[in-house]
């Protein structure tokens, strides 16, 4: 019960064991079950530090006609056992754990999971901004699928909240509300309501609550729970007062239930969790707690997204205080065609840098992606098709992500990102890592100086969630490379004449007797070069545009990245042409300018 | 190594093993062994969809323990909308509650009475004629059939069972909308061709009931909430024709009865819908193995091709390439040659191929 006690923040969950770390010294393998693709990697000691080693990745078989999440797990094994060489899987079929000799086994396993069915959830709660708010984010952060809301807002009669209670055929039943000891009244209603809409559904057919409000009020939950006969669970009120949240305890509670739920909705989970104390976990919640380890060590806010095919994860760590939000209907695969119904086609349209043959053609694609969700781009215009629906998820997720960071809600204003960690296939697997830049830059458009972390391997998640356990090898691991680093990314916020030199800077790298001067015009993206790894003097002079976060003048040792450094002069807010031949123009220009590196 | 991302089943026989999912309280009206018909009713629940609550103490103006008194219905009485259900004369004045649904009382507690709203009844049918081979009370009952598989690429609808009339002899870009007779009332009415609204509206008109077509644009999607028969592609969105494979094994089942069945749309599995022919006579009934072992890409095998100009088509594995190539957009991956119906090979990635079973 320790493994998710210190996510997001070590005193958020009062009344638990703290997680102490295993002193874990061999090798540590790690499986991502997700929706199109399974994901192993393995984690060992080389030359006294823990480093990236080998991965595995095949398509996931929870769907037809395998029908079993183990032959996709036993698959990345197999390559990963190839490449090292190492034994994993004993003779009646199970992982060899903790290491048994010299290459045979492993120290630790931990396994996360996006695939399989949603757990469809009745949240009943008292204040929309309140209780309902964080019921819908403790939801989301757990891969749930809430069916039905319930909450003090509702105009519904009692009868009506009852059937629509029963009519949503719900796997859980989620009540969250007030503060403990505070006035229990309209809770009470919600949970005399709940317990008669229990009572009327068959024995078989009451799926468990989950109680997480006012304190008072749970022994009136467990007697009620007792002479109806639902299974019942409690969990810490995620408000205890009113200025607190405290969602650890809650979020393990549902965590502990998405693996039970999922083990006994697809076939293999079961055994892929019985490997590790814990079970299978949502993804969702290692990748946020690893963008909170990213912004501890580097004592910045991060912003971290993982595009998944069936959903897309927004994490933040902002001034110490960690978010996690997921857009259960927005991914570039399965749920790609929800996005037209979020956007209008032309949103989509205005990324590509070439007319439509059909009108239709885009909405087609989109809809194919859904039916079709592993294909791969085979051309230009298909590749330029994902960047635009990329941009879309992008733009829409952390949009409605924002509005949950707590200082950020009523400005709307973007904070300044130290670091943005990518994650998911499409980012990932794209002919140019420039396409992806582009696509983060036109979509979150970030201000300041940010630096760039691709996750290529898809480790992010399962990072996080080796980390309570063994918070070194994580460390170690992140260190010594666990992400691709894209690159340093500065964006200039302000107004300027089209064409008009608004940064001046020059480039010295290591070892170098001269620095290179170059200057970048506004309207514009430059790529400066600097050799991947390579540390180099960086001195930018912004003139008439500011470098939000620094001064004007900035001058810093940086290391090079896959793209150098990344100049977007564009302006914030970034504004698009008025006319459509403007537009073609600078779609062009600016993938252009990505995509080849600027001569200094 | 080979990676098979995606399955689908486009077989001429095969045994078919199809699970209905059942609702929470319902009956199973079928055995073990027992032999169904298409339309046959399995199980059946019986689902309130409203209910009442009725403070009898606050309206009587008497405390909760006392209203029994007052009552004219007790527990498990059924009630029609207006029925009396408790009365108390005050003074002059006759205070009355009356029934406002129709239904039956569930339970009276602490002055409240609860109303359970008249029953509808929900049937779950078998959808293809076979034999009930598993039934697991409330979880699901599973029929097994054999004949011919078609899983295509999308659906929208529910399901339908009646007799396949196909319209076209061959696969084209071309869709003539005026073709529809007196024959084709009530029948699955089948195209090589895309979908298109006038052909829809002239399905419409002639009450069809289904559509089967190569494709369609993703802007007649609305349209389709329109309709109340399923609608079933086999290729995609876009423009494009039918495989020559899928029009062929159609028009050989040309005036059979066939499943068109979309399938739960609930369902989080990447299930295709489908076209079931099950196979009629005792004659054509042959014993097929149940586990044809795990599906693997290899030369010969059968494969659908999900890219352009080949988009659906289905071909057959000419060679495994281990070295990841280079695609037109720049990505390089693993995959094999394929030749085509017309002759040409063509490298397709493992992602944008579909093994078929």
């Amino acid at each position: 019960m320790s493994l998710f006690d210190d996510f997001l923040d070590p005193e958020e969950t009062p009344g638990h064991k703290k997680t102490e770390p295993q002193s874990i010294s061999g090798p540590i393998l790690a499986v991502d079950i997700g929706t199109v693709n399974t994901r192993a990697v393995l984690l060992d000691v080389v030359e006294g530090m823990y480093r990236f080693v080998a991965r595995g990745e095949s398509p996931s078989t929870v769907d037809e006609p395998w029908n079993d999440a183990l032959e996709g797990v036993f698959k990345v094994i197999e390559q990963i056992a190839a490449a090292t060489g190492r034994q994993f899987i004993d003779g009646s079929g199970d992982l060899i754990i903790p290491e048994a000799e010299e290459y045979v086994g492993v120290d630790m396993f931990v396994a996360t999971a996006s695939a399989g069915p949603p757990i469809k959830t009745v949240l009943v709660g008292l204040m929309p901004d309140v209780s309902i708010r964080t019921g819908r984010r403790i939801a989301d952060s757990t891969l749930i699928s809430l069916v039905e809301t319930i909450s003090l807002a509702d105009q519904r009669s009692t009868e009506e909240q009852i059937d629509a209670l029963l009519k949503a055929d719900a796997d859980l039943v989620l009540v969250v509300g007030g503060t403990d000891g505070g006035a229990a009244d309209s809770l009470r209603k919600h949970i005399d309501m709940v317990s008669l809409a229990y009572s009327l559904m068959g024995p078989q057919g009451r799926p468990p609550l989950v109680y997480a409000g006012n304190k008072e009020l749970t022994k009136l939950v467990n007697r009620r729970s007792e002479d109806i006969g639902i299974r019942v669970i409690t969990a810490n009120n995620p408000h205890p007062t009113l200025d607190r949240d405290e969602l650890g305890d809650i979020r393990f509670q549902l965590a502990s239930l998405f693996h039970k739920q999922k083990a006994q909705g697809i076939p293999g989970f079961g055994e892929v969790g019985s490997w590790t104390e814990y079970g299978v976990f949502p993804n969702t919640l290692g990748f946020a707690r690893l963008v909170h380890i990213l912004g501890a060590i580097n004592n910045h806010n991060v912003l971290g997204i993982d595009l998944g095919s069936r959903a897309t994860t927004v994490a933040a760590h902002i001034g110490h205080q960690s978010y996690l939000d997921v857009m259960g209907d927005l991914g570039m695969g399965q749920s790609a065609n929800h996005i037209l119904s979020r956007v209008q086609a032309e949103h989509l349209e205005r990324w590509l840098t070439f007319e439509l043959a059909e009108p239709d053609d885009l909405s087609d694609y989109v809809w194919n992606k859904s039916v079709f969700p592993y294909r791969i781009p085979v051309d230009r215009n298909e590749v330029e098709f994902d960047f635009a629906i990329v941009r879309e998820i992008i733009r829409r997720a952390v949009q409605e992500s924002l509005q949950n960071w707590d200082d950020r809600r009523s400005t709307r204003a973007l904070p300044l990102f130290g670091t943005i960690l990518l994650s998911g296939a499409t980012l990932a697997y794209t002919p140019h890592f420039g396409w992806t830049a582009l696509a983060v830059l036109d979509a979150v458009r970030p201000v300041g100086i940010s630096r760039l972390l691709l996750d290529p391997y898809g480790m992010a998640s399962a990072l996080g969630t080796i980390a309570p356990g063994a918070p070194t090898p994580v460390v170690q691991v992140l260190k010594t490379g666990a992400f691709l680093d894209l690159g340093l990314v500065v964006s200039l916020s302000g107004r300027a004449r089209r064409g008009e030199v608004v940064l001046r800077g020059s480039i010295q790298p290591e070892g170098s007797k001269e620095a290179e001067p170059f200057e970048v015009k506004s309207g514009t993206i430059a790529r400066i070069p600097i050799p991947y790894g390579v540390r180099s003097e960086v001195v930018l002079q912004a003139l008439r545009m500011d470098i939000p976060g620094v001064r004007r003048r900035w001058r810093a040792d940086i290391e090079g990245g896959e793209l150098g450094l990344v100049i977007d002069a564009r302006g914030r807010p970034l504004r698009f042409p008025r006319t459509e031949e403007q537009r073609l123009t600078a779609m062009k220009d600016w993938q252009a300018f990505i995509l080849q590196e600027a001569q200094v | 190594m080979t990676a098979i991302y995606a399955h689908a089943q486009i077989t001429a026989l095969a045994t078919i093993k199809r699970a209905h999912k059942l609702p929470r309280g319902s009956m199973p009206h079928v055995l073990v062994g027992q032999n169904v018909k298409a339309n046959e009713v399995l199980a059946v629940a019986e689902v309130a969809h409203e209910h009442r609550i009725l403070n009898i103490a606050k309206t009587l103006g008497v405390e909760p323990r006392r209203i029994i008194s007052f009552l004219v219905k007790r527990e498990g009485d059924a009630v029609s909308a207006g029925d009396l259900i408790a009365a108390r004369r005050k003074f002059l004045r006759k205070i009355r509650v009356a029934s406002p649904i129709d239904g039956s009382i569930i339970y009276i507690e602490e002055g409240q009475m609860l109303i359970e709203g008249k029953r509808t009844r929900l049937e779950v049918e078998a959808t293809i004629p076979g034999k009930v081979v598993d039934i697991e009370p409330e979880k699901y009952i599973e029929i097994e059939t054999s004949g011919a598989l078609l899983q295509i690429a999308w659906g929208y609808g529910d399901f339908v069972w009646g007799t396949l009339k196909v319209m076209d002899d061959n696969p084209s870009l071309n869709t003539n909308a005026d073709r529809f007779n007196i024959d084709h009332r009530g029948a699955i009415v089948a195209i090589g061709s895309p979908l298109t609204e006038e052909f829809l509206e002239n399905a419409i008109e002639t009450r069809v009931k289904g559509v089967i077509a190569s494709s369609m644009r993703a802007s007649l999607i609305p349209k389709l909430a329109e309709i109340d028969f399923p609608v079933g592609l086999t290729q995609g969105f876009g423009q494009l024709p039918m495989s020559d494979r899928i029009m062929n094994l159609l028009k050989t089942y040309n005036g059979r009865e066939i499943a068109l069945d979309i399938g739960d749309h609930d369902d989080w599995r990447n299930k295709r819908p489908e076209i079931i022919i099950p196979l009629v006579s005792s004659q054509e009934q042959i014993a097929l193995e149940e586990h044809p072992g795990k599906p693997q890409l290899a030369r010969g095998q059968k494969v659908r091709i999900m890219q352009t100009p080949y988009w659906g088509e289905i071909g057959t594995i000419t060679e495994i390439i281990g070295e990841p190539r280079q695609l037109v957009s720049g990505l390089w991956s693993k995959g094999v040659d394929v030749e085509t119906t017309d002759g040409a090979t063509v490298f397709v990635p493992f992602a944008n191929l579909e093994h078929l079973g």
